[in-house]
């Protein structure tokens, strides 16, 4: 087979001058079998259609902010070659769930509100009051404490696993697989003391329960991170401690 | 950070629909082949089948059988009802508060026949 | 700072966009089936406590040819079930062993289809040869 000239890839666009009419446009973009899909969006931005907005940064899978839908599946562009996505057409659409800014760009701002409700990070020892009186001491690791939350950490933020899940979009108010996950990273971490500060964002109907486990999230994730591992066992954790609470009253927090 | 949560009550019922479902992946397979190959095909020389009535309540004589069967219908009707409630959802009925009481309604009711239901059973 | 004029859609039909929202809709439509057997079981012990006639007119009608095609339907739902409830165990327990030396998906795996194994045969074995 011989390769082809060209390569069709089609974009829905959205301008918010011309609100009511988001349009499909057709773009005919030399093929290079090297060339991944954000190469062809540069190609299209250089020298075909200037207006075309969409974000990028390292075109190298790890800073998270090529998503978009290709062919209704999200992916990062940089994370695609032509050459597995011909003859095409190529139809890229912006991040499902997400309000659209322009063209591929969506907002991110639900998503960047819902990272702290989660407490997406470390909570030292000094912090808690049981360790109040003890003088800081280093914060040791062992290679086998740190497999537990390793691939939970690998996230980028990319948000391809919210564009993945349809609860999300069903229930905007979800705090979704990506902030879940690093819920569960946090609380994970040997060196963590703040897993009792977590556990209202996690027992709510917005945290682990409105997940129904379609799976989507983990398949479409370009990190392994696994957001529907984290979901699920926290269940688990959130169903064993409403068990108890109910049980033991003094025990309600 | 915790005003913005409320705790869910979805663990009682999510519970008792994994319960359900880990129930249903175990057995329901084989208590499916039993009832609906198994039983059709065996019969006996006599004509005598394995769902004949005196033989039926022979099985249920053991306590623990009346309790199992009481039981495994519950489980089965909670994971139903969780699941379909939640498949409602999933294609866009919402009826809120109302559709929840019917299909929780619905496995307490199922439940509360069953365990009725082999109280009455006569003995063999 | 007034926010971004922006574009929202809808969620119209969102199982049509990949096939793995299907398979997922599947799964959980495999509750329909299962709850209408365990209806039929509530049914047939009705009619076990009603009396000897009655419990006839049961086992008739669910080795009628409409109610074994149901039955039909309802084995697929019940393999359907197991394959994905097995399949997704390993994600909802949680992580088995120690730090390090954790319980792979795969023993996992194994180890629920070995109790669905042992426990089938052993309630058709008491099914079949009981009482």
């Amino acid at each position: 087979m011989t390769d082809p000239e060209t390569i069709l890839i089609e974009v829905l666009r959205w301008h918010p001058d011309t609100p009511e009419a988001p349009w499909w446009q057709s773009y005919e973009v030399p093929y290079r079998a090297d060339a991944t899909l954000l190469e062809a969006l540069q190609t299209i931005k250089d020298d075909l259609d200037g207006t075309l907005t969409f974000r990028w940064s390292c075109r190298m899978a790890i800073c998270g902010s090529c998503g978009c839908m290709v062919n209704g599946r999200p992916e990062l562009s940089c994370h695609l070659l032509l050459r597995d996505l011909a003859p095409g057409p190529v139809r890229l659409e912006p991040l499902a769930h997400f309000p659209v800014i322009r063209d591929l760009v969506i907002d991110q701002q639900d998503f960047l509100d819902k990272l702290p409700a989660v407490g997406a990070y470390l909570v030292p020892a000094e912090e808690t009051e049981a360790a109040a009186a003890a003088p800081a001491a280093p914060s040791r690791q062992t290679p086998a404490q740190m497999a537990d939350y390793y691939q939970y950490a690998q996230c980028i933020n990319c948000l391809l696993c919210y564009s993945a899940c349809p609860q999300y979009g069903l229930k905007p108010d979800f705090l979704g697989p990506a902030a879940l996950a690093l819920m569960a990273r946090h609380d994970a971490d040997s060196r963590d003391h703040g897993q009792a500060g977590r556990r209202a964002a996690r027992d709510a109907d917005t945290g682990v329960w409105d997940c129904t486990l379609v799976g989507h999230c983990t398949e479409v994730c370009p990190q392994g991170v696994d957001p529907a591992r984290a979901i699920n066992r926290n269940k688990t954790a959130s169903a064993r401690d409403y068990v108890f609470d109910l049980l033991l009253p003094g025990r309600r927090r | 950070m915790n005003a913005r949560f409320r705790r869910s009550h979805e663990p009682l019922f999510w519970l008792l629909f994994g319960a359900g479902g880990l129930l249903a992946a175990l057995v329901l397979p084989a208590l499916v082949l039993f009832t609906g190959v198994i039983v059709p095909v065996a019969r006996g020389p006599g004509g005598e089948g394995l769902l004949d009535y005196t033989r039926v309540l022979g099985l249920l004589a053991w306590p623990g059988a009346r309790v199992a069967l009481a039981g495994s219908i519950a489980l089965l009707a909670w994971h139903a009802a969780h699941r379909i409630l939640h498949l409602c959802h999933d294609l866009g009925v919402h009826a809120g508060r109302g559709l929840k009481w019917s299909c929780y309604g619905s496995a307490a009711l199922v439940s509360l026949l069953a365990c009725g239901l082999v109280i009455l059973l006569p003995s063999p | 700072m007034t926010p971004l004029p922006t574009w929202q859609r809808g969620m119209r039909g969102w199982w049509r966009r990949d096939p793995a929202f299907r398979r997922y809709l599947l799964r959980e439509a495999t509750s329909v089936a299962i709850g209408a057997y365990a209806l039929m079981l509530l049914a047939g012990l009705g009619c076990l406590v009603a009396g000897p006639a009655a419990w006839q007119r049961w086992e008739g009608l669910i080795l009628s040819p409409v109610g074994l095609l149901l039955q039909a339907v309802v084995f697929a739902a019940a393999v359907i079930h197991a394959v994905s409830w097995f399949r997704l165990m390993p994600l909802t327990i949680p992580p088995l062993g120690r730090p390090g030396r954790r319980l792979a998906d795969g023993a996992i795996h194994a180890g629920a289809w070995a109790a669905s194994a042992l426990c089938s045969l052993g309630l058709l074995g008491w099914l079949v040869y009981g009482a």
